[in-house]
């Protein structure tokens, strides 16, 4: 098919285009063409504006800046549905299946008023659609709500077939997926592929989309960094120029195991959270890095937020070096010694309007230091109190106390969420997914300021779907299925594969995911 | 973006010329200091209302029930020392006692309990529309002021009215609340974003009774210094303050802070305010009129503010 690429012309040229949001740039200036009847990987890190790019080639959002053109022509695409007229479909990552419609009924979803379907016969072309994505067994009277995954994502992939798409966009379509199921989707994008579809494939897994593609471009910080041709590249030159250069090594093995003869820290004696939480023990050490993974949903979130009194617990106890201190507001967690740097935090940590010195003296009760006697406080004197912190974590601009922190990029923002916890010297250290959304080289530092937390001898809780950052950072993993702590993963245990098959549920070697029978956990 | 950056701090101050220049032209007694001192008395007592009205709606929320509160105090407190001799202080610690409970019950309601700000405030308002009645009964009050309380209302300090000297102190005392103490930050902060404060381990739901109980007390201040100034209180007429004091909060959210409530903003709205209405009077305007002109200027008062914030801030209800 690379023949056909090489030959064919531009169907979609993205020129100059750019994105931003509040705090982020998302996409910088990216130029690229989709070729005719290539597939085109793009791959980056999380974060990168990968998704972002996608949305302003199908419509979803309009660029702030640059333009895209088909077939030669300048297009403004004002909408999704603009997008699906000029024959650009998007394969959405999450299954976005109406569950009680049949699925001859979701495959044929919005259909009826496609002027490029204008007089073809439905009936026909579904039945060749059907074969097409490989899912001719199932019955297309029956509710799309009983089907797996798997056949959920091709029924997916089968309803943009159906709109004769010119550019099929295809969004990270193995994330849920098993090894087997994931075999079954290559084949049908491979046949797509012969049968001459041009097919825009979206992936940070790189020896997958090394397999698929003919051209591969490459993602970092919002901008296009590289395009290679596939059958010129290799997965460490892709790695490479995705992280552009920034490569982490995991903890050295020994502090694992001296963390484990230190002092308890953190321990939670059956803390549950009706329904969300069942009863859960664990232990932190001084100086450990605890992961706590598992799937969006398994009771994560809910644990930490009951944890740092957020939300009440229904039941169980709270100790911070063996006292009990079983928060019932954020505020006695906070008298604890507990800090929580809590998930999305343009939601639950960051005050926009606030200065960025604000921000960072937001738990403090007097403000910041007050003004003599009086309880004043004044805006230089909170920028003097901050500044080193400030310049410790290397927050930009340098100059950024007084600025509003709305107008800081994501990175920078979860560093004045870290100093913020930071000048209050915490005994243990409660993450939720702390690099979400942020750039590579931020996520580097925010990694080192964790560990340089755990050096101090501190005890640290980190929580996050990111299961490659949870197998880099931890010293032990506990995973957690449905509400309660699943399997514990000890020094050498510990693996990408191993977190993600322990937290399915599926079932692992004995040596890699130890049952739930550790002294240091106790789930039911 | 360049456009709203170059609306915003000239724009008000532009439009406040023009409108000087307008009526100015349209009348020669305008810019008179008899006129201008006027303006200063007309100004005072809704400066006080419309300062406690930045603080909850800086937290997003809004309080309707300002005008019936200063009402509320201006005919009870002219009951109690008019009407039944009693001594001011007395007067006046009940009814700003009585604003501040009447803004925590707001409060409880709006934050503890949940309810919507709009609507609390709207039914709170009623209840004291009638209780004002309940209180007067269906006569006038038009003696028995202590003279040295009137006297004291309508006096002058240099060519600037008492009053307004007052609520330039009550603005400035808010200034420094909102701009120089813990408290205020984490009022503008709820604003902003109010589960990231709570998260921070910061009681919001007290922060944001406070807020109604501040703006509840001022309303009360200025329905009693309206009782010294009028020396006369009849139910349900009292101080015509709704209209004007949102008017002036969302002018002040298009000047100096942009987009944001501030108090600077508030004064600067409540002179603009109270300059048209002096104006339209003057140039004799019919009494209709006014009502309208009121309407139209908290509309674009609304839509200034929008126009300037981008389309982001303020909100609130």
């Amino acid at each position: 098919m690379s023949a056909v690429a090489a030959e064919g012309g531009a169907i979609v040229r993205i020129a100059g285009v750019s994105k931003s949001y509040p705090g982020v740039r998302a996409v910088q200036d990216v130029t690229l063409d989709v070729v005719a009847g290539e597939t085109l990987g793009l791959v980056g890190a999380n974060g990168a504006g990968k998704s972002t790019l996608t949305r302003l080639i199908s419509g979803g959002e309009p660029p702030d800046g640059g333009h895209l053109e088909i077939d030669g022509e300048r297009v403004a695409l004002r909408s999704a549905a603009d997008g699906l007229r000029q024959g650009i479909v998007l394969v959405p990552q999450a299954l976005t299946v109406v569950p009680n419609l049949s699925v001859r009924e979701n495959l044929v979803l919005g259909l009826e008023r496609n002027p490029r379907r204008a007089g073809r016969d439905l009936d026909a072309d579904l039945a060749e659609v059907v074969v097409q994505v490989g899912i001719e067994d199932v019955d297309l009277g029956a509710p799309a709500g009983g089907l797996s995954p798997a056949v959920l994502k091709l029924l997916m992939i089968g309803a943009g077939m159906l709109r004769r798409p010119r550019v099929l966009i295809l969004d990270e379509p193995t994330a849920i997926l098993a090894g087997a199921e994931t075999e079954r989707l290559f084949a049908i994008i491979r046949a797509l592929r012969e049968a001459g579809q041009t097919i825009i494939y979206i992936s940070h897994r790189l020896p997958e989309v090394l397999a698929l593609s003919d051209r591969v471009a490459v993602m970092r910080g919002g901008r296009l960094v590289g395009t290679e041709a596939g059958k010129d590249t290799n997965i460490d030159r892709l790695a490479e120029l995705m992280v552009g250069g920034v490569v982490e090594q995991a903890r050295a093995p020994g502090t694992a195991v001296r963390a484990q003869d230190a002092p308890v820290v953190l321990e939670l004696d059956g803390l549950a959270r009706h329904p969300k939480v069942r009863p859960t023990s664990l232990r932190v050490h001084a100086g450990e890095i605890v992961g706590l993974a598992g799937l969006v949903g398994a009771g994560r979130t809910s644990l930490i937020r009951t944890l740092c009194g957020v939300e009440p617990a229904d039941a169980g106890r709270v100790l911070v070096d063996g006292r009990e201190t079983t928060p019932r507001s954020v505020k006695q967690a906070i008298a604890a010694g507990i800090a929580h740097i809590p998930e999305d935090r343009a939601r639950l940590a960051i005050v926009p309007r606030l200065t960025v010195a604000e921000n960072v003296l937001l738990p403090d009760r007097r403000g910041g230091r007050a003004l003599g006697w009086l309880p004043l406080i004044t805006p230089r004197r909170q920028r003097a109190q901050v500044a080193e912190t400030l310049a410790q974590l290397k927050i930009e601009p340098p100059h950024a106390a007084g600025l509003p922190a709305g107008g800081l990029s994501g990175g920078n923002q979860q560093k004045v969420v870290l100093a913020r916890w930071l000048m209050r010297r915490a005994k243990v250290y409660v993450f939720d997914e702390p690099t979400e959304g942020i750039d590579i080289a931020a996520r580097a530092q925010v990694h080192a300021l964790i560990r340089e937390l755990a050096t101090q001898g501190v005890a640290v809780l980190l929580s996050s779907s990111d299961v490659e950052e949870v197998a880099l950072m931890s010293d032990r993993v506990l995973v957690m299925r449905q509400g309660a702590i699943a399997a514990e993963l000890g020094p050498g245990a510990i693996s990408e594969t191993a977190i993600g098959r322990a937290s399915l549920g599926a079932d692992a070697p004995a040596e890699a995911v130890a049952p739930a029978t550790g002294h240091d956990v106790v789930s039911g | 973006m360049t456009y709203r950056n170059r609306l915003g701090p000239l724009g008000v101050p532009a439009i406040t010329l023009i409108i000087i220049v307008v009526f100015s032209l349209l009348s020669s007694d305008f810019l008179k200091g008899d006129n201008l001192q006027d303006i200063l008395r007309q100004s005072a007592l809704p400066l006080i209302v419309a300062v406690g009205l930045t603080i909850p709606v800086l937290m997003g929320d809004f309080d309707l029930s300002i005008a019936a509160v200063a009402g509320f105090a201006t005919t009870v407190v002219s009951v109690m020392i008019a009407r039944n001799g009693l001594s001011l202080p007395v007067g006046f610690v009940v009814l700003v006692a009585a604003g501040i409970g009447i803004g925590v019950l707001n409060g409880m309601l709006v934050s503890y309990v949940g309810l919507s700000a709009l609507v609390v405030t709207i039914a709170v308002g009623s209840i004291l529309n009638g209780l004002e009645f309940a209180f007067a009964g269906n006569e006038q009050i038009g003696s028995g002021y202590p003279q040295g309380f009137v006297d004291f209302c309508r006096s002058d300090i240099g060519p600037i009215p008492t009053l307004f000297v007052i609520a330039l102190g009550i603005a400035v005392a808010v200034w420094v609340l909102l701009e120089r103490t813990a408290t205020g930050r984490n009022i503008r902060a709820i604003g902003g974003n109010m589960e990231a404060v709570r998260i921070a381990g910061i009681n919001t739901t007290a922060i944001r009774i406070l807020g109604f109980a501040l703006c509840s007390g001022l309303a009360a201040v200025a329905g009693i210094l309206y009782a010294g100034q009028q020396a006369v209180a009849y139910p349900l007429n009292g101080l015509n303050v709704l209209l004007p004091s949102f008017a002036a909060v969302f002018i002040g959210a298009a000047a100096f802070k942009l987009g944001e409530f501030n108090i600077p903003g508030t004064v600067v709205g409540i002179l603009i305010a109270s300059i048209i209405n002096n104006g339209l009077l003057l140039i004799d305007v019919a009494s209709w009129a006014v009502y309208i002109f009121q309407g139209v200027i908290l509309l674009v008062a609304l839509l200034f503010a929008r126009a300037v914030a981008g389309g982001r801030a303020p909100r609130g209800g």
